[in-house]
């Protein structure tokens, strides 16, 4: 088996797949369609992309690590000058995937490089916590891969470092956030078009090991770290957490309790992390969130589900259908959506581009053509954000000197509000508390409970 | 006592200096640029209408003490030198709070080029023969504008009011002509077809200063 096969382990690779037409089918739905004039973008991506480029360093050359140099490959904004990682082999083929970047052993050699601005930091999440906090230290901008750490201590250290350091943008690989699809939706179900929450479902499901092989039996181990729950989050946050975060952020709240389930089903190879979990979240509201994951069948793959009074709302890749109650309000437009039928049910397309007409004859099994993945908007924007986060910086001190601290951070704040969306650190704590707490309940069968105060850092 | 004399005469010869350097310092008083301004500027498109602004406008002014920069005051005396008036806008952080419109106006703009937007001010007469104590103070002035490294005349009304603490707030509108700068009105390409923009905008800020410490 190709160990570096990132189908078989990219761990965020739900994002990409494509919809199974089965699930579809059983679904059945409206499909929410985005437009251009809609998302309130100009359709012509620019050939001459005015925001100039930020040189980026790659810390961490690992499956993940690379395929965030493909992507980064593909955006000018981004050029890739220093790829590091600890291991040979890895850095020798992260350089593949960025010929032009010089390589470093050790992510401190690269930090100390002065032509790289900011950092990609692709590591196993248990060396987030060290590796952002020299990267800040050291005056790059920082995108700190999803999880943002395997503990609640650590996720905390790491956001108090980026608060401390208003000058840097940082921002989380929770890349969902990033998305202008999402964005899309997420507009459409805040005009309450869905009527109350009462409960969400996000799934993964996967035939896979999770493990990875090495001839060198140190080297293994040390490539397993995710089987270990010493140092990971096992599938709740290494997979889960992206999911759980999107759900929160369309249901606008957060879960203060979960119970937990997990097992070893299918992988029993002496890993300690179970290889089959299920979890439900308790909301505020009442609503709850129920989540599973497995790598012992792929049937259905992944999709996120929010069912509200009016509406449910179904999300797989880039697609997405609005099952309208026979009660809920006429919204007018989807008269004229395209709609798909699965099973008696009819759903209503919510997908880009609905305006053209090759799209509206396209597979609804598979994503729009020329949709770009979450990890492509996630990343240009981390660059261009970078840019504006410069400029801010620059252009105040130019006007007003380096003596007002203060005056410069509600500057950022304000300069902050207009950048390309992204994940804060704030995003990124809040994910890893909601994560660890349902690892735990996993773990010991237990159920946990939480207060909103836990949300603050 | 000896030594009391002569500490006496180093006073007296300190004083002396600083009483000659005096008249240059204390004929005038600098204001220097503060945060929390604001400047917009709004076109229109064959679209929609639009509006972009920044925050940071930095600069300093500096006036003769003779012509007191106070708005409390009902009585103005005569205006008989001309201040130094020096305004930057940094282009780049001007924004429309949209990505892509951010790209097309820095580009149209040279914003990477010609970073900060100049102003200084050539003329300037009081605007009112009669005022009343506590309102702004109005002038009209004639000044130069320089951007994407093209510099046109600029007339506008300015008004100076009190602000808090010791800020003054410095007021004005103007219409402009991207084409008076060699600025190109953009034209993106979108779904339907082109958006043509207007040539003429309007430019509207609110400048805080506060005499320089």
């Amino acid at each position: 088996m190709n160990t570096d096969d990132p189908s078989q382990f990219n761990r965020r690779d739900f994002l990409n797949s494509s919809a199974s037409g089965l699930a579809m089918a059983m679904a059945g739905g409206a499909v929410l369609e985005l437009t251009p004039s809609v998302l309130g973008q100009a359709e012509e991506v620019p050939k001459n992309d005015s925001t100039p480029p930020v040189n980026v360093g790659m810390i961490g050359c690992g499956v993940w690590g690379r395929e965030l140099l493909k992507t980064l490959a593909t955006i000018p904004s981004a050029p890739v000058v220093a790829v590091s990682d600890t291991y040979p082999a890895y850095l020798r083929r992260g350089l593949r995937g960025a010929p032009k970047a010089k390589g470093y052993p050790s992510h401190a050699e690269l930090l100390a490089d002065e032509n790289v601005q900011a950092v990609v930091i692709a590591t196993p999440t248990h060396q987030h916590r060290d590796v952002v906090q020299a990267a800040l230290d050291a005056g790059k901008h920082v995108y700190c891969e999803a999880p943002m750490a395997h503990t609640i201590d650590d996720a905390r250290a790491i956001a108090n470092a980026a608060e401390k350091t208003p000058r840097l943008n940082f921002q989380v690989g929770l890349q969902t956030r990033s998305d202008p699809q999402r964005h899309f939706l997420i507009d459409f179900v805040r005009t309450g078009a869905m009527g109350r929450n009462a409960l969400a479902k996000g799934q993964w499901h996967k035939k896979t090991s999770w493990r990875r092989v090495s001839p060198n039996a140190a080297r293994q181990k040390e490539l397993n770290w995710r089987l270990e729950r010493e140092v990971s989050l096992g599938l709740i946050g290494e997979i889960g957490v992206h999911q759980i975060d999107a759900l929160g952020w369309f249901m606008n709240e957060r879960p203060v309790a979960v119970n937990g389930f997990g097992s070893i089903i299918q992988w029993d190879d002496g890993r300690n992390v179970p290889d089959t979990i299920q979890a439900v979240f308790d909301h505020p509201s009442g609503a709850r969130t129920m989540y599973d994951c497995t790598l012992a069948n792929s049937f259905d793959g992944s999709y996120d589900l929010i069912h509200g009074s009016y509406a449910a709302l179904m999300m797989r890749g880039a697609r997405a259908w609005m099952f309208k109650e026979a009660d809920s309000p006429l919204l007018g437009w989807e008269v004229y959506a395209k709609k798909n039928s699965f099973f008696g049910e009819t759903g209503i397309a919510l997908v880009a581009n609905a305006t053209k007409l090759t799209n509206h004859d396209d597979d609804p099994n598979k994503d729009p053509e020329g949709t770009k993945p979450s990890r492509f908007h996630a990343l240009e924007g981390f660059a261009k954000n970078c840019h504006k986060h410069q400029v801010a910086v620059e252009d105040f001190e130019a006007l007003f000197g380096d003596d007002d601290p203060e005056a410069l951070a509600e500057h950022l704040a304000e300069t902050n509000k207009n950048k390309l969306p992204y994940a804060t650190h704030q995003d990124g704590f809040e994910s890893v508390v909601i994560a660890a707490k349902a690892n735990e309940a996993i773990l010991t069968g237990k159920r946990i409970e939480w207060s909103e105060s836990e949300y603050s850092l | 006592m000896m030594q009391t004399i002569i500490q006496f005469g180093r006073a007296l010869t300190a004083t002396a200096i600083i009483a000659a350097a005096a008249p240059a310092r204390a004929d005038t008083v600098t204001y220097s640029a503060k945060t929390g301004s604001q400047l917009k500027i709004n076109g229109t498109s064959s679209v929609h209408d639009w509006e972009v602004k920044t925050r940071l406008i930095g600069g300093k002014m500096t006036w003769d003490t003779s012509f007191p920069l106070d708005p409390s005051r009902a009585e103005l005396p005569k205006l008989t030198a001309v201040p130094t008036v020096s305004v930057i806008v940094p282009v780049r952080n001007i924004e429309s709070g949209k990505q892509r419109m951010n790209e097309v106006m820095h580009g149209a703009l040279n914003a990477q080029k010609h970073k900060y937007a100049r102003y200084k001010l050539k003329e300037i007469k009081l605007a009112e023969k009669k005022r009343n104590a506590g309102d702004p103070i109005l002038f009209d002035t004639k000044g130069t504008l320089s951007v994407n490294g093209k510099t046109a005349p600029v007339t506008m009304q300015v008004r100076i009011a009190k602000a808090e603490g010791d800020k003054l707030k410095v007021s004005g509108k103007v219409s402009l002509k991207m084409s008076q700068f060699g600025v190109v009105p953009p034209a993106p390409k979108i779904a339907l077809g082109l958006i043509k923009t207007g040539d003429e905008v309007t430019v509207e800020f609110d400048w805080f200063v506060a005499p320089k410490e």
